[in-house]
């Protein structure tokens, strides 16, 4: 019934409801596709309406000054894909592009704006290639006028340029196959007397002719098509490595220069067919190789997307954002121990930051009111007011990320693989050189032959791909379930771990379940709202606990100071509050061993908050398969021993328990497990940074807040840690998938070198073989991984 | 026979031709986008007016 009362607008299609406009005979659902119409219709481009029913795109609020940075001539360098006095080309991707009226509104962007001087559209890839006088439209005015009528640009400044280095590339590369395949198909041609045994009947002159014509076809194939290989090759010699294209390079030379002397020598036909046929496959089989990859490669932004969010200040209220829905002028909170996520102006607060992921300089500078602050730094005393000034650069923290290595763990599988490809090659050489000396005492045209199709059809290809694919896929499958890895290396890791540690509150604890009780001399309401507003200043659970139970009022604090693992010192006017363990308080050691924050105003102890914990639900279950996993589990926590029985009680499981942990004493039990222990350390990234760095694989669990350290190799969201045993029985699987790969790969080199030593191999058809086995064990690799995700419910 | 020497090198010539023609149409783009031309040849030239499309309805 309501279904007919609403019509379809007229420009997108959608249903009109609360924003309903009429105008002209037509609906449209709000005043953006009305705009549109009448720009449009103004502009005597109403046929954008009669090559599709309802073509438009559908008006979301669009946000003004977006392209604001277009006005930035570093920006506009980078853009343009052709410049000249005042005309400029630019090649913009348009998500929206869907149908043939889009083509051809956007083809006739000129009647719209006369500064446009032309436009194709590329369908298939949305993309516009638009010319324009600088002089009349900037590329900002442009961006905005195309967001006008719907079609919103894409502008990314990193991917421009290598996607447009990539096409360039595989021209060159379908040019190469072609002169291959021109060279291939004649030199065919002309050793077709040669095939059929017509050399008897056929005259001596035109076997002679046709030899030469071969060599001279032969040529552009080996220089011009095969010349990637040779270069690489010479590169790779000169620096003595031995290369993947050495052997082939080294097969392509020897069978260029035999054939030439056979031709030249008038001793026989040569094999300038075989050469230039299997140039041809080789770049065909490359050319599928590349597709192959780009098609099942990972998305380039898999961990672009950071499980982050910060406190954005609103009108009076507050509100948890994500990090990618920050924008430029955002107000945000930065607590003590927070990472910047952006750059930005400091409005309130002191500012001490940390700037060692950035500059490696560890000692934190100040910073004053109105001061810039760099995205990357860490606040490391009390809470701090800044404004954007920039959105958030997913791309920029994902390189600190990767930067930060800490010096890179190296992988056993990586190390295999350099070995392995190295002392393959060097192994191919030597048998295909015995090829060539055993066969020189039979016949030493086929020895030629032979050496060469030795060369061609071996291929280490495969053994060197078939880990990063099969990482990476897993690196991909990990992030869908929301479970980011800093690096491939990671997967590896989590593969042959021997202990997990535990940090206790925050990470199996639950911070959006606690009990806080209070126990001491009453305070009032100011003193209640000061231990508020500092409180509120950490991240630490505790401290989160206390200001959640309490929600009083912001009182600006003249100075904060965070003593990690210790506790918080806050001063308004002369009056000094502290909060924090009982030691941190008083000086003197807690007689009683719950958790707790002391709380002192002036010096005096007040009381006690007493906190509860609870732990998330179904770790019991967990934590038994990871024993089952053959796994030792351990548990670290900062607070006192009398959560100890309980939790053996509890969990029974975990073997060992270290209480009272102070942040370096978890580094140290970390360390001091050995080199034998592999450790996976899991914690909150607060206090355990260090142990995090210095375990074999850190995972951060994240739970709506800016934990973020760049120390660890992975960040789980906290809903997903029950899922653990599955990610490292996983990271298993891929592991073992990866060693079945390399066995395949090694069969089919043995089988082939055999044939291939027998002279029983032509090289053309070792060429057609060669790209094709590295093709099937990545997609193995691929497939396989995918299937076994699927099925246990990570896909 | 000699007259297969002539024939081959017209061959060749015309052979190379394509492949210079390939060489063009590669590197003038036309590989680029298959879908979009075909769509373009269908549009008109001309505008067509509001005021006449108007005068249609």
């Amino acid at each position: 019934m309501d279904r007919s009362v609403i019509s379809a607008c007229f420009h997108c299609g959608s249903d009109c409801r609360e924003t309903h406009v009429v105008s002209g005979g037509h609906d449209f659902c709000c005043q953006g596709c009305k705009t549109v119409h009448d720009i449009l219709s103004a502009n005597g481009l109403s046929d954008y309406y009669k090559f599709e029913d309802k073509p438009g795109v559908s008006f979301a609020n669009r946000a003004k000054e977006e392209f604001a940075y277009l006005d930035s001539p570093e920006v506009l360098a980078k853009l343009y894909s052709f410049e000249q006095d005042d005309m400029a080309e630019v090649v913009l991707r348009l998500p929206e592009i869907h149908c043939s009226s889009c083509i051809w509104l956007l083809e006739n962007l000129n009647k719209l704006h006369p500064g446009v001087l032309q436009t194709r559209v590329q369908f298939l890839q949305k993309e516009a290639s638009i010319r324009f006088d600088k002089e009349l439209i900037s590329l900002r005015e442009l961006a905005e006028l195309l967001d006008s009528i719907g079609y919103k640009p894409d502008i990314s400044l990193e991917s421009s340029h290598t996607e447009k280095n990539g096409k360039r590339k595989s021209n060159a590369l379908i040019l190469k196959i072609a002169v291959a395949g021109f060279c291939f198909g004649n030199a065919m041609l002309f050793s077709f007397p040669e095939y059929f045994g017509l050399n008897s009947i056929s005259d001596a002159a035109f076997k002679q002719v046709f030899g030469y014509l071969n060599f001279v076809l032969a040529i552009p194939a080996l220089l011009y098509s095969g010349r990637d290989y040779l270069i690489s090759a010479w590169k790779a010699m000169r620096k003595r490595v031995v290369h993947i294209n050495v052997p082939l390079a080294l097969g392509m030379t020897a069978l260029f220069s035999w054939s030439t002397y056979e031709i030249f020598s008038g001793t026989g036909a040569g094999y300038f067919d075989s050469l230039t046929g299997l140039i041809f496959f080789l770049l065909v089989g490359k050319w599928f190789q590349e597709r192959t990859y780009e098609h099942i490669s990972f998305d380039r932004d898999y961990r672009s997307y950071f499980p982050l969010a910060v406190t954005k200040m609103g009108n009076g209220s507050e509100e948890v954002t994500l990090l990618d829905k920050l924008q430029e002028g955002d107000r945000i909170r930065i607590k003590s121990g927070e990472l910047i996520p952006a750059d930005g102006i400091l409005l309130s607060g002191r500012g001490m930051i940390d700037y060692s992921f950035v500059t490696g300089e560890s000692v934190p500078v100040h910073k004053g009111l109105g001061e810039m602050l760099y995205a990357g730094g860490r606040q490391t005393e009390g809470i701090l007011e800044m404004e954007l000034t920039r959105e958030v650069s997913q791309s920029k923290l994902t390189r600190l990320w990767n930067l930060y290595d800490g010096g890179e763990k190296e992988t056993v599988l990586k190390t295999f693989t350099d070995k392995v490809s190295k002392y393959f090659t060097l192994g191919l050489i030597l048998i295909a050189t015995a090829t060539l000396a055993v066969w020189a005492f039979i016949d030493v045209s086929t020895a030629f032959f032979a050496f060469t199709s030795v060369l061609i059809v071996a291929c280490p290809c495969a053994l060197a791909l078939s880990t990063p694919f099969a990482t990476g896929n897993a690196m991909r499958i990990f992030g869908k379930s929301e479970f980011y890895l800093k690096n491939t290396g990671v997967v590896e890791r989590m593969s042959h771990l021997t202990r997990v540690v535990f940090d206790k509150t925050g990470t199996i604890t639950d911070r959006n379940q606690v009990d806080v009780k209070y126990r001491g001399k009453e305070l009032n309401d100011l003193e209640l709202d000061l231990i508020y507003t500092l409180t509120r200043s950490s991240n630490h659970p505790l401290s989160q606990a206390v200001s959640a139970h309490l929600e009083g009022e912001l009182i600006p604090l003249d100075g904060v100071s965070e003593f990690p693992g210790k506790g918080l010192k806050g001063i308004v006017g002369d009056l000094e509050i502290r909060v924090g363990s009982h030691e941190f308080i008083t000086g003197e050691k807690a007689t009683f061993a719950n958790t707790h924050v002391a709380v002192s105003i002036d010096g005096q102890l007040r009381g006690h908050y007493f906190i509860q914990n609870h732990y998330r639900g179904g770790l019991k279950n967990m934590f038994r398969k990871l024993r089952s996993m053959g796994l030792q589990l351990a548990l670290f926590s900062g607070d006192g021993e009398s959560e100890k029985k309980r939790i053996r009680s509890k969990f029974p499981q975990i073997s060992e328990l270290q209480f009272n942990c102070e942040p370096e004493d978890k580094l140290s039990g970390v360390e001091s497990y050995g080199p034998n222990e592999h450790v996976l350390m899991v914690g909150d990234g607060l206090n355990d940074a260090g142990a995090l760095a210095a375990s074999e694989v850190g995972i951060v669990v994240s739970e709506e807040v800016n934990n973020f350290t760049p120390a660890a190799d992975g960040i789980l969201r906290s809903d997903h840690l029950l899922r653990l045993p599955e990610y490292l029985r996983f990271s298993k699987t891929v592991m073992k998938v990866i060693y079945v790969s390399f066995g395949l790969s090694i069969l089919y080199n043995i089988v082939g070198i055999s044939f291939a030593v027998q002279g029983m191999l032509s090289p053309v058809i070792a060429a057609i073989l060669m790209p094709l086995s590295s093709i099937s064990v990545v997609v193995f690799n691929t497939i396989t991984t995918n299937i076994i995700a699927r099925r246990r419910g990570l896909l | 026979m000699k007259v297969i020497i002539l024939l081959i090198g017209c061959s060749l010539v015309l052979a190379l031709g394509f492949l210079a023609a390939f060489f063009w149409s590669v590197k003038s783009g036309q590989h680029e986008d298959l879908h979009t031309p075909g769509v373009r040849m269908l549009f008109d030239d001309e505008l067509t007016n509001k005021t006449n499309k108007e005068q249609h309805d």
